[in-house]
């Protein structure tokens, strides 16, 4: 029995939901004006706001997604790891200091410092909105699937749930609430991580039986597994265990980490393999014992979405830089990460918390290494959904384990569900109602906006969540750095760097990157599949991952726009 | 205006920025231009760590560090605005 509604588990995760709202409530005294609902008057300690970042950044998709896929594909997860963090050093050495400098309540602030200008607004206020729902969807359809085992509630109720609890936070307190959830739900998920990864290592690996052959048959009358009705008794074995150890062990004890992982690499470990079978009433699944060595599943190319690295085909290879592309360039480009920046005193405090957050978040991306290859192989995995692998894995070390791990997961959807609502609610706010539209609005009017635009936008993200049901949130994630990417980062570096840039410039080159990373990913073959139902290779594009063309498109855009339309006395000053 | 010029000094990333900015750039393109090509197949005589591992560790290795070199190399400049108070 996979999922069971266990009242220890509940206590704590009330325990937990109920003081971050009522803390919340209590924060919410100081942010009465637009610049404390907003920046959070400024005053955040630059310690504080660094394990913000990281508490902000550690999403559900690195949490549950990364750690689902390494424990499904093994290695390519890791490569989601490694390319979420690399962003932040975009972040901290070409962005951070000029985003403080020049901001102070939205990206569009920065991005329109030098212009003034009113259609600067719109388009940036409006890819604040769509990268923020893209990035929100994988936040929403992590947290159903995080409610369904812990309260025993369906996907759409765990989905509102959250929804529900995240407007209470971001319309009483704003961005100095937001933080302290953020702070404290990083700091807790990097701890509880090496905690957890302590226990891994302390159980080393050890040889087990596996489930066997199991299958799901979806009919018109309901759903059988195993030939029988599906029921709280009659439900999916776990899955991921080792077949063999090298020299013959069955156990190694104790192991320190690169012990760890060379003994993964050398045995072998029984996976679950997926088919999808239609029928004339719906389909069969069937998942079948597959043995692979673990050194394979330390190289590149297990997954659906890199297995073309080991095609040698261009489309396949193009379509991996693509994502690596996306995930390097996308972080700085996340306006919900960028207007951390405006919440400390100065340029100084917004680079050493850049810092403080690159070192944790560095540490739980090693993390989630251990968290995945322990889920692949301690029997634990749930084969019908990846994104429940590190919550079930605390599961077996015991029920508390398991209600610490959910309800921690759960304020980290809370935490980035909670910054990107405010991101969005201040480009309506600020950028559109009050800058773009000149509404005359005084603080208080403006705050009250706000709020408006939070439950609106977390309506949206409800809604949306649930029609996401299913997906992994790490791949829908990498959808939303596609776009932050392309959109955000070529007007944002120019901007920075090439005094020739123009507001034309802007204006083009971020409507060029947003609708073309849009429109390809809604058209990539992933899409048809997920989407639409279609064949993959229905698809009009060549590959999934857009950045490759879009990025380098945006920056063309920029430069040619900028070029055409640079005013004639200007020309030549660089 | 020209904003670039007016505040050139101040809002243009650091050369210590820059330069740390490059190298970990070579860094993250070797790793996945290796990734391109064909991992060495399993043959069971292998041990030790998986080179697509080590190169991920080295990668998030790399960026604490340059963090922490960065850190430090603009220490003057962070005293500085520190007087103030944080």
């Amino acid at each position: 029995m996979l999922y069971s509604f266990h009242w220890s588990a509940f206590a704590v995760f009330a325990f937990f939901v109920v003081g971050v709202v009522g803390f919340s409530f209590f924060l919410g005294r100081s942010a009465k004006t637009a610049s404390g609902y907003y920046a959070a008057h400024g005053q955040i300690p630059w310690f504080v706001n660094g394990i913000a970042f990281a508490g902000d950044y550690l999403s559900a998709a690195s949490f549950l997604g990364i750690c689902g896929m390494i424990a499904f594909y093994g290695f390519d997860g890791f490569l989601y790891s490694i390319g979420y963090l690399a962003g932040w050093i975009v972040a901290l050495f070409i962005i951070a200091e000029p985003m403080k400098k020049l901001g102070k309540f939205t990206f569009a602030d920065a991005l329109d410092a030098r212009f003034q200008s009113r259609p600067i607004r719109l388009v940036a206020a409006i890819s604040t909105l769509v990268v923020s729902i893209f990035y929100l969807i994988p936040q929403m359809v992590g947290a159903g699937a995080l409610v369904k085992p812990l309260l025993g509630i369906d996907f759409e109720y765990g989905v509102i749930l959250v929804g529900a609890v995240v407007i209470t936070i971001v319309v009483t307190a704003g961005m100095v609430s937001t933080t302290w959830v953020q702070f404290i739900k990083g700091g807790l998920l990097v701890l509880f991580c090496i905690g957890l990864v302590g226990g891994i290592l302390l159980r080393g690996h050890r040889v087990t039986t596996d489930a066997g052959r199991q299958t799901i048959e979806k009919t018109k009358a309901g759903v059988l597994v195993n030939g029988k009705p599906q029921s709280v008794m009659n439900d999916v074995h776990p899955v991921g265990h080792i077949a063999s150890l090298a020299g013959g062990k069955t156990e190694t004890g104790p192991l320190g980490p690169i012990a760890y992982i060379q003994e993964f690499a050398g045995a072998k470990i029984v996976l679950a393999k997926k088919k999808v079978t239609p029928t004339t009433q719906g389909s069969i699944t069937e998942f079948s014992p597959a043995v692979s060595s673990g050194r394979d599943m330390l190289a590149p190319g297990q997954s659906p979405t890199f297995a073309g690295l080991k095609s040698g085909k261009t489309s396949d290879r193009l379509n991996f830089i693509s994502l690596m592309l996306a995930l390097f360039a996308g972080t700085a480009s996340l306006p919900h990460i960028l207007i951390r920046y405006y919440t400390v005193k100065d340029a100084a405090a917004a680079r050493k918390s850049t810092v403080v957050g690159i070192g944790a978040i560095g540490a739980f991306y090693v993390l989630t290494l251990f968290l995945g290859l322990a889920a692949m192989t301690t029997g634990v995995v749930d084969p019908t959904d990846s994104n429940m692998s590190a919550p079930l894995l605390a599961r077996s070390f015991g029920e508390l384990p398991f209600a610490l791990v959910s309800a921690i997961a759960f304020t980290t959807v809370l935490g980035t569900v909670s910054g990107l609502i405010l991101a969005a609610s201040g480009a309506v706010a600020h950028d559109l109602m009050t800058v773009y539209l000149k509404m005359d609005l005084n603080d208080t009017q403006k705050v009250r906006a706000g709020k408006i635009a939070a439950v609106v936008v977390g309506v949206i993200g409800i809604c949306l969540g649930m029609a996401f049901k299913g997906f992994n949130v790490t791949f829908l994630v990498g959808w939303a750095f596609n776009v932050a990417a392309s959109a955000n980062l070529p007007a944002l570096t120019l901007l920075l760097f090439w005094s020739g840039t123009t507001k034309q410039g802007i204006v083009a080159g971020m409507l060029a990157g947003l609708l073309t990373s849009v429109g390809w990913i809604l058209l990539s073959g992933d899409a048809m599949t997920n989407l639409y139902g279609l064949a993959a290779t229905s698809s009009p594009v060549p590959f999934n991952q857009p950045a490759i063309i879009t990025l380098p498109l945006g920056y063309l855009v920029v430069w040619g726009v900028s070029l055409a339309t640079r005013p004639r006395m200007t020309a030549g000053v660089i | 205006m020209n904003l670039a010029s007016a505040h050139a000094p101040s809002l243009r990333p650091t050369r210590l920025g820059l330069a740390l900015f490059t190298v970990y750039v070579a860094l993250y393109v070797a790793f996945v231009g290796a990734l391109l090509f064909p991992q060495p197949a399993d043959d069971g005589t292998q041990t030790g760590m998986p080179y697509p591992v080590v190169g991920g560790f080295g990668l998030i290795g790399a960026a604490w560090l340059l963090a922490v070199i960065y850190a430090f190399g603009t220490k003057a400049d962070l005293t500085v605005s520190e007087q103030g108070g944080c």
